[in-house]
């Protein structure tokens, strides 16, 4: 037998077949199509379709050309048959009165054909003309008004064709419509056939779960080998076999979301559906679900956040409870527990009420009830029992929680036991009232010694003169008497007692002076520096007379001082630079201020005897002196009345010089008068 | 007894004996009369007790110490300034200490003139020569009391 020639069969098939490229021109067509059609297969070959045949070349975008070319689109687009049930096309066609352009009516069917990759590469028009059949149908119509009955076996034979026709086209829309869900549905759904769970469907969704790898045609343990290991494959195989479906809820699975990328894990929600064949035998599974990655993602976050939350309310040192809307407790943490003794049985809910004491029962439920009516913050104290049995006095405060979108929740609240706050108070009080009688009592005896020192100085000036002067006046009188009759020895004898007696009486006033100076008020008011200095020198004068004495007086400042004092301090230190500058030839005092921080710092230098560092912390002593009275007279208290004075005024006192090469002394004074914080 | 110009308080028989010293050189030694405390100075002054026999009339100035036994001399001071026949008197504080106390309640009664004791005698003397030639020379007394003409 001569083999089958496939060309021949499609050639000479009493069906209408045609052949389009992708770009919709014909590639070739079979003789009874160039007879429908009039056409030459030489004429068509290469030739757009809607160039050959506009329908209606009028109107390019006609109609029938747009039905005709979106089921040709949908072929290349979907790579999947398409039906055109019925369309109106114009065409030529052989005729009695030769090739005329006639209008009829088509049903076609276009199928892709596929190349080695999958990818449409001609499309075959299978065509039926169905003109007569519409044209029965007008026939039938027509004649339904003159005869009834005659057309009714016509009209039954044309009923069930067009009922065919529209059924065919009710399904195809159908199935475009199923096929569009499917594609566009936000969950991701594929369909397995077989016992091997190949991909024959997947869509976008399941694709861009399992990273766009190209899965259909593909069995899952080939298209997704990292889910094998997971049980999913067997997962299927038991669906398979025993027809139940299964519905994994939060599953995580490790997942390559592209293709040779590390797996990472995600969460699904999804089902595997077992699909019956016509058999009554699984023909496949259908898998559809939700990736809740995120959603799981958040959720963790969340009961994160929430752990942290109870785990530092747990271990504040307060007690922290939390309500809902409607006024019951739903959180208390461990330090409530703790305190009261209660359990989350006893203590949920309205447990509170029943650790408070009853006789402030009442107002704690009016006034949190209250408060909890107006959404507003509260605060409340009330004695709440301890676990020993104690009431102790708390504060609670609570303020509202509020949704995002401004609903009410219900409370936060904290207790603290003041009980312990108030004793803390109270010691705090109590050792602030011991610490005052303290003060009190220091001052009285401050101000009791201040008297004694009053009186002891009165005396002292009035009981220690009158002797010192009787001893210098009986001497002077004894003198004056007997002196001739004394010899030199006896004379000098009486001399020292009257020197002694006068040294003494100087050493009181001094002293009693220096007392003085610490107890007399003092009168600030601004002083001017310059003008002291100048008076000073002017008091001085007896004593420079007869030297040369080189005074170099700078540019000096007023400051804010007490005037008498500060005009002793001057008279001090000037008195001191010409005495110790007397063994000069020429002496040179120098007196200069100079700006500090905040004080005014005054020097005065001379080019006297000078002193020896090491002793210069008793050159402001009382009493102590850093030469013998031979060489210098003095008491010891100038200096000392200098720093006491200057102290007085706020300011510091100190000094450097070195043996016979002069001698320097600062004070300062402060500019401003200090703020006392109290009051002396 | 004749009506002495100057009274002298003093307790301390020292102080009193070398006033009386310094007064001798200036030639008054003979015008004073020394009482020992406020007491016997009251009693002289208004012609009382041991001294109800003395001449009449007023010294020219009364020289009191201010720390006495009994009646000290701010008490005399307060009662003489205060008396109607006896304020016009010139009193004059002689004392040991220029504690300021003393010397603003001494001016508050009205002292007419305060003197601190100098401890050197050449210093003392010089401060009560002038003091006498002051006070019981120069100054016209109020009258009534003891004037320099009626030395006699």
């Amino acid at each position: 037998m001569r083999p089958l020639d496939l060309a021949d069969v499609f050639r000479l098939s009493p069906n209408p077949y045609m052949v389009l490229d992708r770009q919709l021109r014909y590639v070739t067509a079979n003789d009874a199509y160039l007879r429908a059609t009039a056409s030459r297969l030489e004429d068509i070959q290469g030739r757009g379709v809607f160039d050959l045949f506009p329908h209606d070349p009028n109107d390019p975008n006609n109609e029938s050309v747009q039905m005709l070319r979106g089921s040709l689109e949908r072929v290349l687009s979907t790579r999947a048959p398409d039906v055109l049930a019925l369309i109106p096309y114009r065409v030529p066609m052989h005729t009695e009165q030769g090739v005329v352009v006639t209008e009829r009516f088509w049903s076609a069917t276009h199928t892709p054909l596929l190349d080695e990759q999958g990818e449409v590469a001609y499309i075959l028009q299978h065509t039926v003309d169905v003109t007569e059949l519409q044209q029965l149908k007008q026939a039938a119509e027509d004649q339904r008004r003159e005869s009834v009955a005659a057309s009714a076996m016509e009209a039954g034979v044309l009923g069930r064709a067009m009922k065919l026709q529209e059924t065919n086209r009710l399904l195809d829309t159908e199935r475009r419509h199923l096929l569009r869900l499917f594609e566009q549905a936000p969950s991701f759904m594929a369909f397995l056939r077989g016992r091997e769970h190949v991909f024959e469907l997947a869509n976008p969704a399941y694709e861009k779960l399992v990273g766009r790898r190209d899965v259909v045609g593909r069995p899952v343990r080939e298209a997704l080998p990292e889910v094998v290991a997971q049980g999913f494959v067997e997962l299927l195989d038991r669906v398979y076999t025993s027809g139940e479906p299964y519905v994994g809820r939060g599953m995580l699975l490790q997942l390559q979301r592209h293709a040779d990328a590390p797996a990472e894990e995600v969460a699904l929600d999804f089902i595997y559906q077992p699909i019956l064949g016509v058999d009554g035998k699984v023909s496949g599974i259908f898998v559809q679900g939700h990736d809740i990655t995120v959603q799981k993602r958040v959720e963790a976050a969340l009961k994160e956040s929430e752990e942290r939350f109870r785990n530092m309310a747990d271990h504040a040192p307060v007690m922290l409870w939390v309500t809902d809307p409607s006024g019951a407790c739903t959180y208390l943490n461990r330090s409530w527990y703790e305190f009261t003794g209660q359990t989350e049985e006893t203590g949920l809910g309205f447990g509170w009420l029943s650790a408070t004491h009853p006789d402030d029962m009442k107002r704690a439920q009016d006034i949190f009830l209250e408060a909890n009516a107006k959404k507003a913050a509260f605060q409340l104290d009330y004695r709440l029992l301890r676990k020993d049995g104690e009431y102790r006095w708390a504060i609670d405060s609570a303020a509202p929680r509020f949704s995002p979108s401004g609903e009410f929740l219900g409370y936060i609240g904290s207790v603290v036991d003041l009980t312990e706050r108030k004793r803390v108070e109270e010691e705090m009080r109590r050792f602030n009232a011991q610490l005052e009688r303290r003060v009190q009592e220091r001052t009285a005896a401050l101000l009791e010694a201040n008297n004694e020192l009053e009186s002891f100085s009165y005396s002292v000036s009035h009981d220690l003169r009158a002797p010192l002067r009787h001893i210098m006046g009986f001497a002077n009188l004894l003198e004056a008497r007997a002196g001739a009759s004394l010899d030199a020895t006896g004379r000098r004898h009486l001399k020292t007692i009257s020197d002694a007696a006068r040294q003494g009486g100087k050493l009181v006033d001094d002293l009693l002076e220096f007392s003085r100076m610490g107890r007399t008020e003092m009168k600030k008011s601004t002083v001017s520096l310059g003008e002291l200095v100048a008076e000073a020198q002017r008091d001085l004068a007896p004593e420079a007379e007869g030297r040369k004495v080189q005074w170099r007086v700078g540019a000096l400042p007023t400051v804010r001082a007490d005037s008498a004092l500060l005009r002793l301090v001057l008279k001090n230190l000037l008195s001191n630079a010409l005495k110790y500058s007397r063994t000069r030839e020429e002496a040179v005092i120098e007196v200069w201020a100079q700006e500090g921080d905040g004080e005014v710092e005054v020097l005065v230098r001379d080019n006297g005897v000078g002193f020896e560092m090491q002793y210069v912390d008793k050159l402001f002593g009382v009493f102590q002196r850093l030469h013998r009275a031979e060489q210098f007279e003095g008491t010891g208290i100038g200096l000392a009345n200098v720093r006491r004075i200057i102290a007085r005024h706020g300011g510091r006192t100190w000094a450097e010089g070195a043996v016979g090469q002069g001698a320097t002394f600062h004070f300062t004074l402060p500019r401003e008068e200090p703020a006392r914080s109290l009051s002396a | 007894m004749e009506l002495k110009r100057v009274l002298l308080v003093e307790d301390s028989p020292n102080d009193a004996e070398l006033t009386l010293e310094a007064f001798a050189e200036t030639g008054l030694a003979n015008e004073v009369v020394w009482v020992r405390d406020g007491r016997e100075a009251l009693d002289y002054l208004h012609q009382e007790g041991s001294f109800s026999n003395r001449p009449a009339g007023l010294p020219a100035v009364v020289l009191l110490d201010l720390k006495m036994p009994k009646v000290d001399g701010l008490q005399v001071l307060e009662h003489v300034k205060q008396h109607p026949q006896l304020k016009t008197v010139p009193v004059v504080m002689l004392t040991s200490s220029r504690e300021e106390a003393d010397l603003a309640r001494s001016y508050g009664l009205g002292v007419n003139a305060y003197v601190v004791k100098p401890v050197g005698f050449q210093d003392f003397v010089r401060a009560l020569k002038e003091l006498g030639l002051f006070w019981a020379v120069v100054n016209e007394p109020p009258p009534g009391s003891l004037r320099r003409t009626q030395m006699p």
